[in-house]
């Protein structure tokens, strides 16, 4: 008997809904990006700043911990002076923990956004292709349309390889830094001081993925050869920055001619450290013998001090938002 | 049966060009043979039936459903194998088809088991754990044919399906769609410009030319309109059925091939058969209407504009 004959059944099961294939697409692009070698460490090392940042929240924690064996330990081999500072620190942070929790959690995470950028960066470099350009290179994006979904399922599911693997890399280990923090802090205080500082790293987590999600769909649909997708994303993240930080030396405004610089701007704007220092200055007491970073010292970067009205990067962003939907649907269709 | 595929004036243009000029038809479920030359609209018809394409004015409707109001869900129960190659780069061919299975609606546990049933159906083997990437252009055509089977649908379109096969691949996917039909009752709207397939397993045909459809019959009525006739390879005899054919009225033409064409008019050839015998003409080979598919066509562009 021929192959042909060993039988076609007829299925007889229930379909699924509209959002589980939206699901499939999401969950099988994640799947063949994350078969990268290279994405997955860069999202492993993302998790192992967890650690760090964990590290830190830890440490602090330990100043309002009574008989703190690491502390201890600590001032033991650091001796008098190492003492002084904890001593120093433990009353400030017993005194006024709103201020020192809520300033740690906001220096620590605002510190990993920049990082975060930087790998997203390199992220998205190694998937790129994978979101529309090789379907659109292998006419796949014809077999995604004639199934039952439409174009803006198939849009949706892409956004969501590129947000997922974007939360994977920059949203989930903030959270569980925080989550961890907390679960490790002496007093449940910790968690609703710095509550508001993982609202914001949410905030701008969230909005930040997005609009960077859509620009790097556009760029995707813009190529249909994997290696100009990859130069496209590679130079115009570089080349915008830059720009960006030429005009931005004239005017304002220039700055956020690249889309990560608005998401930068956007977290200094939200964080807001300028002020975290200006209430540490007016409570903290002695605080001010550290003098006025935010202008004098060169080993920080005044940049990350800049408060601009939230409205200025959130409408570039949405305007990099709309212009990459422009691109998307000109661009994917099937033929 | 109620029809699988109604449309009432589909229009689809490109810029000035009509592609499809305020088509109109009834399909019945079966085998349906779509035929044209280069251009004529075939695929446009299909593309647009499947809202790959926005059609420009008319409605159509699938398996008794409104495309406009009801496109997603209808394609649930629609299969489509393209023409050209469409795989998803870096997958492996029983992924691909799970995949596939999975976008139409079954859930992963089910899409991945019928997955490998249609890789069986369609004669893959151990070549389904490799990328699609690096399949030949055989083994292309069944993994289309596969993910186009996948979720069980009621109808399947399939375009230019024995593209780049070898003969053997070519009739066991020719069997396959005739089964399809046959055995499991999945209409197939065959769209193909190889004639001999067509005439092979489609019960109803649909002729397009420019845009519009010239004819749409079944097969069987098609071949009946036409005076009947038959194709004769001589041995020897050759004056002798030129008496036979004066005798009993029958056309004869001599065909580029140095056979022999005999317009008998009867419903069988039987007739024909005892006659020759009777006369003693030596025939090496007869046949009946060879070509009666490639000549119905040929007739049908001759009358371009007209509806048969």
């Amino acid at each position: 008997m021929s192959l042909i004959d060993t039988g076609y059944r007829r299925w007889t099961g229930e379909s699924t809904g509209v959002w589980t294939r939206r699901w499939v697409v999401i969950r099988t692009g994640m799947r063949l990006c994350l078969r990268s070698k290279i994405l997955r460490a860069i999202i492993m090392l993302s998790w192992s700043m967890t650690l760090g940042m964990t590290g830190v929240f830890f440490f602090f924690g330990q100043l309002m911990a009574p008989d703190s064996s690491l502390l201890t330990w600590i001032g033991e081999i650091g001796g008098q002076r190492a003492t002084d500072v904890i001593n120093g620190l433990t009353a400030w942070f017993m005194l006024y923990p709103d201020v020192c929790v809520d300033g740690l959690y906001k220096a620590v995470m605002l510190a990993s956004l920049n990082v975060y950028l930087s790998l997203t960066f390199f992220a998205v470099m190694l998937f790129i292709p994978k979101l529309i350009a090789q379907d659109l290179s292998s006419n796949a994006i014809v077999i995604y349309n004639s199934k039952a979904l439409t174009r803006l399922d198939y849009l949706l599911g892409k956004f969501g390889v590129v947000f997922g693997i974007l939360m994977l890399l920059w949203i989930v280990p903030t959270l569980a830094s925080w989550a961890i923090g907390n679960l490790m802090a002496p007093y449940w205080s910790f968690f609703y001081h710095s509550l508001p500082a993982l609202g914001i790293a949410m905030g701008v987590g969230a909005v930040g993925a997005t609009a960077l999600s859509l620009v790097a769909l556009a760029i995707s649909a813009l190529a249909k050869r994997s290696s100009v997708a990859v130069a496209f994303w590679t130079i115009g993240w570089i080349a915008t920055s830059l720009f960006a930080q030429a005009i931005g030396q004239v005017h304002d405004w220039g700055y956020y001619l690249s889309p990560s610089r608005c998401v930068k701007s956007l977290g200094n704007s939200l964080f807001n450290l300028l002020g975290v220092l200006e209430d540490a200055r007016n409570m903290l007491p002695f605080f001010n013998v550290f003098g006025n970073m935010t202008n004098g010292a060169d080993d920080i970067p005044s940049e990350i001090f800049a408060v601009v009205p939230v409205w200025q990067p959130s409408m570039f962003l949405i305007g990099y938002s709309l212009l990459a939907l422009a691109i998307i649907s000109k661009r994917v269709r099937p033929e | 049966m109620p029809p699988v595929i109604e449309i009432y004036d589909l229009e689809k243009r490109f810029g000035s060009f009509r592609a499809l000029d305020r088509v109109n038809l009834s399909i019945s479920p079966g085998t349906i043979g779509l035929l044209g030359p280069n251009g004529a609209g075939k695929s446009t018809l299909i593309k647009c039936l499947l809202q790959l394409h926005d059609k420009n004015g008319g409605k159509a409707s699938l398996l008794g459903k409104d495309l406009d109001r009801h496109g997603r869900e209808t394609r649930t129960r629609i299969g489509y194998a393209p023409e050209q190659d469409c795989h998803i780069p870096g997958m492996e061919g029983c992924e691909y088809v799970t995949y596939c299975a999975q976008l139409s609606g079954l859930p992963f546990a089910a899409a991945r088991q019928r997955a490998h049933e249609m890789l069986d159906f369609v004669g893959m083997g151990q070549e389904r754990y490799r990328k699609v990437d690096t399949y030949s252009t055989g083994m292309k055509q069944r993994i289309k044919i596969a993910q186009a089977l996948a979720h069980d649908p009621e109808l399947v379109f399939l375009d230019e399906p024995t593209n780049g096969l070898d003969p053997k691949g070519q009739a066991l996917i020719l069997e396959l769609i005739e089964n399809i039909w046959k055995r499991y009752g999945i209409s197939v709207v065959l769209s193909s410009h190889l004639l001999q397939d067509v005439d092979r397993i489609c019960e109803q045909i649909v002729i397009i030319a420019q845009g519009k459809i010239l004819v749409h019959d079944t097969l069987k009525n098609l071949k009946a309109k036409r005076k009947p006739e038959a194709e004769v390879v001589l041995r020897s005899g050759a004056d002798r059925l030129a008496e036979v054919c004066s005798r009993n009225g029958w056309g004869l033409e001599a065909l580029s091939n140095g056979n022999l064409k005999i317009i008998h008019g009867q419903s069988s050839i039987n007739g024909l058969i005892n006659e020759l015998r009777d006369e003693g003409v030596s025939v090496l080979e007869i046949k009946s209407s060879p070509n009666a598919l490639n000549e119905l066509f040929v007739q049908a562009l001759g009358k371009e504009g007209a509806t048969v």
